[in-house]
């Protein structure tokens, strides 16, 4: 067996991923109301349509505030050593990704305003094919993460 | 080669004539839609115009257009309003590639198509028309260091350049069984479809008439001659595309040429090839022909899925010597590794599913529409046919995924250049111990992917191992070697 990454994402990005969702759900709950505005005033719609809209803007909004965020911030891990990167990630799909340091082109750090008002970064880790990002790391850690993968990528030296 | 050198003149006759090709669409629409109440002095204005609005901006743009090699980068300014300047440094640069159409060949021309890694499918670089002397100075250039090995090897050189020809008989085989003939299916079915616009409504009538009477042998016959004729474009256009094909090994290089009436000629270093694809075909798998490509950071357009034909058609049991031979760099292996069992189910499934929904819809809603159940069974065997014919290697860190996607693929990569792994589980794999492994590459178009389904899980976390650079797996990978 491969043993996994053990390093986790910073507790307050669950917060920030929350707060997405809020957004997303609020977004939905203006369809809902657009629906039901086409109910009232233009041509009533079947009852059942409007009760399982109901249901599944519900169900739209529980999961994407509570359960996804959650489920999404357990399952992130992530490693990084002096040879390689690996990540662990995803709820419906698990995703084991491996990118050797001698592959990485270029780190960035990036934050929006979410992840900004929280004092997180994102670092994302380019190959030459393929773009990696770990979501929501402190800053501090953000920074030393990218300044070290700098580093470590330009020492890794081809051994093949 | 540091002074400025301009293109061939002839640019300009071509940048002509791709512009009245562009504009020819608008022009016929605004002579025969705008001309309500017959033509006034103004439209041959407007036409006389843009005339010698496109025929001084094809005098400007070749004037303006200049290349010249300077501290080892290909440096082109261009633009007369616009002023553009691109430098581009020689060790970026991923394929030379020379190509010569109709207008080209009439004046002994070149069409010099220079392209690096990533940036989507256009080359970076396009030059219409070239001197032939100055396309192959271009190009020595471009390659320089390459070329002061050469001066001192020059003996040995021509000993190791090797040809491949493609004969006759190779070609018509390959056009023949070339899978093509969809596209062009399709192509004369909406050509077909037009037609109703064009002929008189009289005839259309009559023969539609004739057609609602026709028994069903006639509407067999008549679709039978349109595969056939399909497949006379698609070999024809096979013929036309591949004809003369040369591969050889040049040094570092790997030089195609091909084409009969538009000739190209690739240059592709063998150091930037990143994979090598082979495919067997429907139609060619059950004669043991496939199509081998190359996977270069360059090159290549949407019709060979942003990579190189490195040759058109081969014998499955003389591949392993060919590649030998031609690209040694690449150590090919047969050591490929079936699906486990419990994956069967799954691909069965995978392929039955999207077609329970259809079938429902067809046996609800047509009469005898439940004859459809019968594809199920289809979608079955084709589901198990991808199950038997995906699998996985490695052996002397080079990765062998094989899957189908219609035809049979096999994709050879070594591990230096194998941008990043990643296996995929979801929540039913995990169930069953399984895994999709994917390996992403480097190439024209972003970069590729490419992944077998449900392997074990066990293995993919071995192959993990195998291509970690951590220090430990390293010895356990020369141990295993």
């Amino acid at each position: 067996m491969r043993p996994e990454p053990s390093k986790q994402i910073d507790r307050k990005g669950l917060r920030v991923w929350q707060i997405t969702g809020g957004i997303i759900s609020v977004m939905s709950l203006a369809v809902l109301a657009g629906l039901f505005v086409i109910h009232i005033f233009v041509a009533p719609w079947p009852t059942w349509v409007l009760v399982v809209a109901v249901i599944l803007v519900c169900l739209f909004i529980v999961l994407q505030t509570w359960i996804l965020p959650k489920l999404r911030f357990r399952q992130w891990r992530y490693e990084v050593s002096e040879h390689e990167i690996e990540l662990k990630y995803g709820v419906i799909v698990v995703k084991r990704t491996l990118v050797p340091m001698v592959r990485v082109q270029h780190v960035d750090t990036r934050q929006g305003p979410l992840l900004r008002a929280h004092r997180l970064s994102s670092v994302t880790i380019s190959t030459a094919a393929t773009t990696h990002e770990i979501p929501a790391l402190s800053n501090e850690v953000a920074d030393e993460l990218r300044d070290r993968i700098s580093v470590l990528a330009r020492v890794a030296e081809e051994d093949v | 080669m540091s002074n400025k050198k301009r293109l061939h003149p002839v640019a300009m006759l071509l940048s002509f004539a791709k512009h009245v090709k562009e504009a020819a669409l608008p022009l016929i629409i605004f002579v025969f839609v705008g001309s309500g109440d017959g033509y006034s002095w103004w439209h041959f204005l407007a036409i006389g115009g843009l005339l010698a609005f496109t025929i001084g901006n094809g005098i400007f743009s070749w004037l303006f257009y200049t290349y010249h090699i300077e501290n080892k980068e290909l440096r082109i300014h261009q633009g007369f309003i616009f002023r553009k300047k691109r430098y581009i440094p020689r060790e970026r640069i991923q394929s030379i590639d020379f190509s010569q159409g109709i207008i080209q060949r009439v004046f002994g021309l070149v069409k010099v198509q220079i392209e690096t890694a990533g940036g989507g499918g256009e080359p970076e670089v396009v030059m219409s028309a070239l001197r032939r002397s100055d396309a192959d100075l271009l190009k020595d250039e471009l390659y320089e260091r390459r070329k002061s090995i050469e001066e001192h090897t020059e003996e040995e050189s021509v000993t190791r350049s090797l040809q491949y020809k493609l004969t006759w008989r190779q070609l018509l085989i390959a056009a023949s069984t070339s899978g093509g003939i969809g596209v062009i299916l399709s192509f004369v079915a909406a050509i077909g479809s037009q037609i109703d616009n064009i002929i008189p409504d009289e005839f259309y009538m009559s023969v539609s008439e004739r057609v609602m009477n026709a028994t069903l042998p006639f509407i067999l016959a008549g679709a039978a001659f349109l595969l056939l004729l399909s497949w006379f474009f698609a070999v024809l256009g096979t013929v036309l595309k591949y004809g003369g094909f040369v591969l050889s090994r040049v040094e570092d290089d790997l030089i195609i040429n091909r084409g009969i009436l538009e000739k190209r000629q690739l240059t592709i270093p063998v150091h930037r090839i990143q994979a090598i694809r082979v495919v067997e075909g429907l139609l060619r798998q059950p004669f043991g022909y496939s199509v081998v490509y190359v996977e270069s950071g360059g090159g290549g357009g949407e019709d060979e899925q942003f990579s190189t034909v490195m040759f058109p058609l081969i014998k499955r049991r003389n591949l392993k010597g060919f590649l030998q031979e031609v690209l040694p760099e690449v150590s090919i292996h047969e050591d490929c590794r079936a699906l486990p069992v419990k994956a069967r189910s799954r691909y069965m499934v995978r392929f039955s599913l999207p077609v329970l929904i259809p079938i429902g819809l067809i046996s609800f809603f047509v009469p005898y529409g439940y004859f459809s159940v019968l594809l199920l069974p289809v979608a079955c065997l084709i589901g198990y046919l991808h199950y038997r014919d995906a699998g996985w290697g490695w052996k002397q860190g080079v990765a062998l995924l094989q899957f189908r996607q219609i035809g049979r693929t096999r994709i050879y990569v070594a591990r230096k250049r194998i941008q990043a792994m990643e296996m995929q589980t979801t929540f039913f794999q995990k169930y069953r111990g399984l895994t999709t492994f994917q390996v992403s590459i480097l190439s024209s178009f972003a970069g590729k992917q490419f992944r077998v389904r449900d392997i074990e899980q066990i293995n993919g976390e071995s192959l993990l191992n195998l291509y970690s650079y951590s220090s430990n797996n390293i010895n356990e990978l020369n141990k295993k070697e």
